[in-house]
């Protein structure tokens, strides 16, 4: 369960993917003179640097960064330009031993990156210039680190993720993945080194939209047949995982009379446990009403994310972490009696069973706001009190969900997914991506 | 002070402040992302033709102007027709609309993305409506275009008090719980206009304000004070302009000599204390990419070899050249001073003339004083289109020859050509330019500015003070100490 004042992604608006593809690939794809990539933009500068040298006649080249490109790739394409330059026949030096001096520029503005040739001959000047029309900076690989609280890569694209997680595996034993955002629920099935779409279910729009738009997406069994279920605050869709080519289309009410419409569930891992939480009418955060088939059970206070560590929320040893909107992260016995509570945490709290101890463990989001990079941390519960395990992993950006790798269901679990899945918001790139964060053993 | 984009004009500093408060009450088609992305806003998807000439925008369904009525592809051409430059014209064509030009547009993007080309709908009582995050007032719903007459605030309902000289006047903004794009966090933003610099400072500092502007003479202040400060990309241009009635004969070699003169390095470092950066061409390095190509020359013995050349009774001769300051407050009365200091080095006397009423740069470029001299303006860059920037430059300006139209092309290196021939006639001579300082409270989150000075309120929210009955945390270093501040409920009260 999750929820977040911190999310902020663009605007929600209905058709990024599309209009990016329909609207940029038409923008800058045709008939403009325009370099397809940096490398061939390098190579068009030098030949136009070329057609104003004589024949085989050197240069000296000399290199000047004025973008954001990384000092691996103003070397790649340094070499590139010179490349090009030495197969026309002249030769390359990078001291004054040449009368004639190339001044190589990587320059930028809003709309990509130029490359600048200022060509200088016996005091006078000439200058060639290439464009390529970048529309991001290119991603940094996200890497790993070495420490017991691990973090991977799983998946990055351009629209906001409101959630990711892994299926329960088919028959074939093919893993597959589902994203959710808020145009479509989308289902991926690994394929080799790569995953394939195997189909993407448009989502109904539901009225006025949150500023943080967020949705969940749980599992149930139907009289035996397992739905997937994406949740959102103020709609309710799902579909049959299993034969997701052979369902029609997706089904979702915003009905708020309908019992499920407006409500999501708490997990313990990958665990469904049989209580809800109602969203505010914002769709912002939970109001703090937890619900069990009976009816209402108890009220604690409004909070953006919970988690059980048990299996049970009626269990003797059940406790239940939850991340206040006003701060404080508060671990309750019982659901409602407080054991602790604490400041300094993030809106994302998620619960993971760790096979190294056996024992059910915290990881929370940092407290910090859109403009930073996160962290994540992992916690444990000794005598009633959160300790913290290990330093926590960095992301680059913010968090913007936090919840089970595998998919939460009423089912047993079955398979290794048993991390949990961090979206984030790529400060760098502007690109959302889902991290896998796992607690790795270190015997 | 205006909210109507159809009054404001390019380049003029009034412009962005209107602009920055406009963007709270309403949308544009398009929006460019801090990752130079154009994201969806009114305009869910566009579409053009080969050779950027028609592009075709489907406006966004179910959007709804703050008083609940709902948005056509008839308000966005109504709304937009004003704005858009000669020759484009936007027709509504069901549930989108066409922008059409004689002349391909291949930046239409970046122009509709930024500066004036916000929707809205006129009423009949000429209130504007938006669809933005916000509207005017709690008991208003609508804004009411400016009273033609700056002179005589209107008493009627929904108009934002204007603007009078030394009072502060207040704008108060309420969350648009139905907007579109989500509700801001915020309840309610008062701004008030007019507050003098030093008060501004001393408001941040108590907490009676959340964002300040902050002057550049007060940046380093503001630093020695712990103050949370950011600051935007160069926005800001002060430059030279000469006097139209120059002698053609003698106006080229004095405009030569003033520019040798000119000491732009002393100017940014020492006079502004490193807020500013020297400018050696008219659109910054953020918008072209090619601003490092230009550089100007310091030479004060060429300078007084030129000036030494010219008849005595040239402009400058007989009777000291006129800078007016046409742009308000301290700093450029300070850059002009300076000016003054450097031109008087190579023997052309000077004198200093501030004017009294402040008039925008573009107001004054077209002034038809016909004294020859010097004048110093600023210049706001207005849009996210390097092309169209430099048109809206030259035509406030009057500079180029007019007669061989206006350009389209985005290539940069035919917009560089075209900057240096602008820069070459010494028409106009950048001086320094200056980024947008904005003083930020220390419980501001989410404070996501565009770099290019757009703020983007309706993200912010306030982590308030935490309530005395919090409970105290635990002492085993999971958590950080039980008196930091807590989040404050979402939309909560500025």
């Amino acid at each position: 369960m999750s929820a977040k004042q911190k999310l902020s992604p663009p605007p929600p608006l209905g058709s990024i993917l599309s209009c990016l593809a329909l609207g940029f690939a038409l923008l800058f794809a045709p008939a403009r003179a325009r370099a397809d990539s940096l490398e061939d933009a390098a190579r068009a500068l030098a030949r136009k640097v070329a057609y104003l040298l004589n024949s085989r006649e050197g240069v000296s080249v000399r290199v000047r960064n004025l973008s954001s490109l990384s000092s691996d790739q103003i070397t790649s394409l340094s070499q590139t330009f010179e490349r090009e330059l030495q197969s026309r026949g002249h030769k390359v030096s990078h001291d004054d031993s040449s009368p004639v001096a190339v001044q190589l520029t990587f320059s930028e503005n809003l709309s990509g990156a130029i490359e600048i040739a200022e060509l200088v001959e016996n005091g006078r000047s000439r200058f060639s210039f290439e464009r390529v029309t970048l529309r991001a900076v290119p991603p940094g690989d996200p890497g790993s680190q070495k420490f017991t609280l691990m973090q991977e890569l799983v998946w990055r694209q351009e629209s906001p993720i409101l959630d990711l997680k892994f299926l329960r595996p088919s028959e074939q034993n093919q893993q597959r993945i589902a994203v959710l955002s808020q145009k479509e629920l989308s289902i991926y099935e690994r394929q080799e080194t790569t995953w394939a779409l195997l189909k993407s279910l448009p989502i109904p729009p539901s009225g006025p939209q949150s500023r943080t738009p967020r949705g969940q997406l749980f599992q149930f069994s139907e009289n035996g047949n397992p739905r997937l279920i994406a949740s959102f605050p103020k709609l309710f869709c799902s579909i049959n995982p299993v034969a997701p080519l052979d369902s029609p289309r997706i089904e979702c009410s915003s009905d708020e009379q309908k019992e499920l419409v407006g409500v999501s569930f708490f997990s313990a891992g990958p665990y469904l446990i049989d209580n809800g939480a109602k969203w505010d009418a914002s769709g912002t955060y939970f109001t703090g009403e937890i619900y069990a088939e009976s009816g209402i059970r108890l009220h604690i206070k409004p909070f953006f994310s919970a988690g059980f560590l048990a299996l049970k929320s009626d269990e003797p040893s059940g406790l239940f972490i939850a991340a206040g909107i006003d701060g404080r992260a508060r671990l309750l016995a019982h659901s409602d009696k407080e054991l602790e509570s604490l400041v300094g945490w993030g809106n994302e709290i998620t619960t993971i069973h760790s096979t190294c101890d056996d024992v059910w463990h915290i990881l929370a989001s940092a407290r910090k706001d859109w403009t930073e990079g996160d962290q994540i941390a992992a916690y444990q519960v000794e005598e009633q009190h959160i300790v913290a395990l290990d330093r926590p992993v960095a992301l680059p950006g913010p968090v913007l969900s936090l919840g089970s790798e595998q998919i939460p269901s009423d089912a047993e679990f079955a398979g290794t997914h048993d991390g949990a899945i961090a979206t984030v918001r790529n400060l760098k790139t502007g690109e959302y991506e889902a991290y896998r964060i796992s607690l790795a053993c270190n015997h | 002070m205006s909210l109507d984009p159809r009054e404001w004009m390019a380049g003029a500093m009034e412009a962005a402040t209107n602009e920055k408060l406009a963007g709270l009450i309403f949308d544009r088609l398009v929006l460019l992302d801090n990752y130079g992305r154009f994201q969806p806003q009114l305009a869910t998807e566009w579409i053009h033709d080969a050779a950027f000439k028609r592009w075709q925008f489907a406006i966004r369904a179910g959007v709804r102007f703050s008083d609940g009525s709902v948005l056509t592809a008839e308000d966005v051409e109504a709304a937009l027709q004003p704005l858009l430059p000669n020759g484009q014209q936007i027709t509504a064509s069901g549930s989108s609309v066409v922008i059409q030009s004689a002349v391909d547009m291949p930046d239409l993007l970046e122009e509709l993305g930024s500066g004036r080309f916000f929707v809205y709908r006129v009423q009949p009582d000429a209130t504007l409506l938006g669809t933005g995050p916000f509207f005017v007032s709690e008991s208003r719903e609508s804004v009411k275009s400016a009273d033609k007459s700056d002179s005589a605030p209107s008493e009627a309902p929904n108009t934002p008090p204007a603007r009078s000289e030394g009072k502060p006047s207040h704008l108060r903004f309420r969350a648009n719980e139905e907007t579109w794009s989500g509700r801001p966090f915020l309840d309610a933003i008062d701004v008030t206009l007019g507050v003098p610099p030093l008060r501004q400072l001393f408001d941040l500092q108590l907490g009676k304000a959340d964002l300040v502007e902050i002057s550049p003479d007060l940046m380093r202040r503001a630093m020695q004070d712990n103050l949370r400060v950011w600051s935007s990309a160069p926005v800001i241009l002060y430059s030279l302009r000469f006097d139209e009635a120059l002698p053609a004969a003698v106006g080229a070699q004095l405009r030569e000599a003033v520019s040798l003169s000119l000491d732009r390095q002393t100017m940014a470092s020492v006079l502004l204390q490193k807020q500013a950066e020297p400018a050696a061409a008219l659109l910054p390095q953020w918008l072209s990419g090619y601003a490092f190509l230009f550089t100007m020359e310091t030479n004060i013995a060429r300078a007084r070899e030129i000036r030494a050349a010219l008849p005595a009774n040239a402009a400058g001769g007989r009777e000291p050249l006129r800078l007016r300051v046409d742009a308000a407050g301290d700093l450029p009365k300070l850059l002009g001073e300076r000016v003054a200091i450097n031109v008087r080095q190579a023997a052309i006397p000077v004198q200093v003339v501030s004017r009294t009423a402040l008039h925008s740069a573009s107001t004054t470029a077209s002034s038809t004083d016909a004294t020859a001299g010097l004048q110093l303006f600023a210049w706001h860059y207005s849009t996210l289109s390097p092309r169209l920037e430099l048109e809206s430059f030259a035509s406030a300006l009057h500079l180029g020859d007019p007669s061989k139209g206006v350009m389209s092309s985005t290539d940069p290196e035919q917009l560089y050509a075209r900057e240096k021939r602008l820069l070459d006639e010494r028409r106009v001579l950048p001086l320094v330019a200056l980024p947008e300082y904005v003083g930020v409270g220390q419980n501001v989150r989410d404070w996501m500015p565009a770099r290019w000075g757009e703020w983007h309120l309706a993200d912010v929210w306030l982590d308030l003070p935490e309530p005395a009955q919090a409970q105290a945390g635990n002492s085993n270093g999971a958590g950080s100490p039980a008196n930091a501040p807590t989040v404050a409920l979402p939309g909560a009260k500025p």
